[in-house]
């Protein structure tokens, strides 16, 4: 069985983001090196989705989506950015591919060599769709050697910057204004994909990707942009929380407390949404969490212990 | 010119065959050896008994002579081959480094290249690398092993020198799959090297099965480990370095807490030799690698394993 995949990626030319641009080589290195690591039966296009005035180098990518309009056609801003719009990303990265699945992610999200024959593994045992944490690897790795950016096994990440998912449920996707680089991006697809996809599946401890630059919080674009974001991001989910189905969502197979705390602490989720679908679909059949291959105190105490006493690469 | 590569292991049979983690960590360092840009040597020290179950890609060494029950003089103790012996097996292959690595290490397809540019980048001649734990389920899906990140794990089980080290260590007769032995070479290494790196965070190798203290062996064998380690730190004491040792630069308390928290770390030793260079002028550093406390602490709490 063959899986073919387009791998949709927003670029910049060094003029529109200069510090961008620099990581999107790393980037753009990352995927034609998985490229080259491919198993027979999985094929892999780039297309590159450029502005319309952008001068970015598309030169790496089989494929390329011109975006037509940004932010600024669709809501007025003080002042002027040139930010692209999630929706129109994918609508013509779709329209512009050949392949059976979709991938999308940040110009900043390097892949690892396994990435496209992981991912196949996966949809190969059911999945229809994916979601991926990336790995925080330490910003002063950026002028390494590739490899030394791949051997660092980096700290976890509850952002969602990578999404892999059947074309064909590009239709049901409810689209958005939401724009790339500001908060909510991504929250988007996230949820689209947690709502259509049949068997979705959030891989959070996977080395599939990485991003340079440890930090977990940071203060992204500005109020404005950001009041914008989560004003469609509210709408969207006024107009998925009827398709919605709390049982596929991560998360639902916990206890009671965990699950809530997860959804109420991590910013992707609408807690009150996800409170809401929790109790009126109270009785829904829930996934059974995957046990522990260790369980008991003792073995939480060696877990704890050795996050204590292991040095770390600069100790 | 690409480092060259002579990377020993030792496989043993487990009632008579070599059992499955043992052919999975042989077919793993033969994808890796292929995929690198790096020339690599994948050398065997075996037993006589073992060699008609060493698969052809390994490069069989002249047969080990020695063993645990043969140095201790009990022929009730396991069969346990001497890491001396193995490593000499490599002292005179065509490399600049030597890899040792135990049966149940399995190596990422990008270990080589990601070895050879971290020795190039931090500029040393030894590396002791801190494997990543991940489900024993995964035996059974090795097309998905590389990409679990895993947990890490404080033990060293892969250690890469430069060749030229072998002869000056002094590793007396300490055995292979016994505890101790992790102990004995990576302080030999903190004692010989010009530079020993310790890789606590790397997705370089991995191990099937997520226990991160385990029983060895028994009782007497961990005494006869013990004391060969005790022999080496009295014979070589006084020549050990505090500033070769990882943590040195680390606040005080953070550096003590790992020592004494760490088996890997004699604790008087260490506590003894810090003492002595207190006040040496050494630069503290933080570690940086991480968000803030509180930001770390919420993103494991709140992350969703699959």
């Amino acid at each position: 069985m063959s899986y073919s995949f387009s791998h949709i990626i927003n670029i910049v030319s060094a003029a529109e983001n200069a510090e961008l641009e620099k990581i999107q080589r790393i980037t753009i290195e990352s995927i034609r090196r998985a490229k080259q690591y491919l198993n027979s039966g999985v094929t892999v296009e780039t297309i590159a989705a450029i502005g319309s005035n952008s001068s970015a180098d598309v030169g790496f990518a089989e494929r390329t989506a011109v975006l037509r309009r940004n932010v600024g056609d669709v809501s007025s801003f003080s002042t002027s950015r040139n930010l692209p719009i999630v929706s129109d990303i994918l609508d013509e990265g779709v329209k512009a591919s050949a392949a059976e699945y979709i991938v999308f992610s940040n110009a900043d999200i390097a892949l690892t060599p396994w990435f496209y024959n992981a991912i196949t593994e996966f949809l190969k045992r059911g999945h229809d769709a994916l979601v991926i944490n990336r790995r925080r690897i330490p910003a002063r790795l950026i002028d390494q050697p590739f490899e030394v950016m791949l051997a660092h096994a980096g700290s976890e990440h509850i952002g969602f910057d990578c999404f892999v998912f059947k074309k064909s449920l590009h239709n049901k996707f409810v689209k958005t204004n939401i724009c790339i680089g500001i908060p909510m991006a991504g929250g988007d697809i996230f949820h689209n994909i947690f709502t259509f996809a049949e068997n979705p599946v959030l891989l959070a401890n996977q080395h599939l990707t990485f991003h340079l630059g440890i930090d977990l919080v940071k203060s992204w674009g500005n109020s404005e942009y950001y009041a914008h974001n989560r004003k469609e991001f509210r709408t969207l989910l006024k107009k998925l929380k009827p398709h919605m189905q709390i049982a596929k969502f991560p998360g639902a197979g916990l206890g009671f407390f965990r699950r809530h705390f997860r959804w109420l602490m991590n910013p992707t989720y609408d807690y009150r949404t996800m409170c809401s679908l929790d109790f009126s679909q109270w009785n829904s059949h829930r996934p059974k969490p995957t046990r522990k291959e260790i369980p008991g105190l003792a073995h939480r105490y060696y877990e704890w212990l050795q996050r204590k006493v292991n040095f770390r690469e600069e100790d | 010119m690409p480092l060259r590569f002579a990377h020993i292991v030792n496989p043993y049979a487990i009632d008579g065959k070599l059992g499955a983690v043992q052919v999975l960590t042989i077919s793993m360092l033969e994808k890796a050896s292929k995929n690198t840009r790096s020339p690599v040597k994948l050398l065997s020290a075996q037993f006589t008994e073992d060699r008609g179950l060493v698969p052809s890609i390994l490069e069989l060494t002249p047969d080990l002579q020695s063993n645990l029950q043969t140095v201790s003089g009990n022929s009730k103790s396991p069969k346990l081959p001497l890491l001396k012996e193995i490593l000499d097996r490599a002292a005179n292959a065509d490399c600049d480094f030597v890899i040792w690595s135990n049966m149940d290490i399995i190596p990422v397809p990008q270990f080589y290249d990601g070895v050879a540019a971290i020795l190039e980048s931090e500029k040393c001649d030894a590396l002791l690398i801190n494997r990543r734990r991940v489900g024993k389920e995964l035996i059974n899906k090795p097309e998905l092993l590389f990409n679990e990140t895993g947990r890490p794990h404080p033990g060293y089980d892969c250690f890469v020198m430069k060749k030229g080290l072998i002869n000056k260590l002094s590793l007396g007769n300490i055995c292979v799959g016994a505890p101790g032995v992790g102990f004995m070479l990576a302080h030999n290494l903190f004692l010989h090297a010009e530079k020993c790196v310790v890789l606590a965070n790397k997705h370089l190798t991995l191990h099937i099965g997520m226990e991160i203290v385990q029983d060895w062996k028994g009782p007497e064998v961990a005494a006869f480990q013990k004391s060969e380690i005790k022999k080496f730190l009295a014979d070589e004491r006084k020549n050990f370095r505090i500033e070769k040792f990882p943590g040195y630069n680390l606040p005080f308390f953070s550096r003590h807490k790992k020592w004494f928290l760490n088996p890997l770390f004699h604790y008087p030793m260490m506590f003894a030799m810090d003492m002595k260079k207190l006040f040496d002028g050494r630069t503290i550093k933080k570690s940086t690698e991480g968000d803030s406390n509180w930001q770390e602490w919420k993103s494991t709490r709140i992350n969703f394993d699959e």
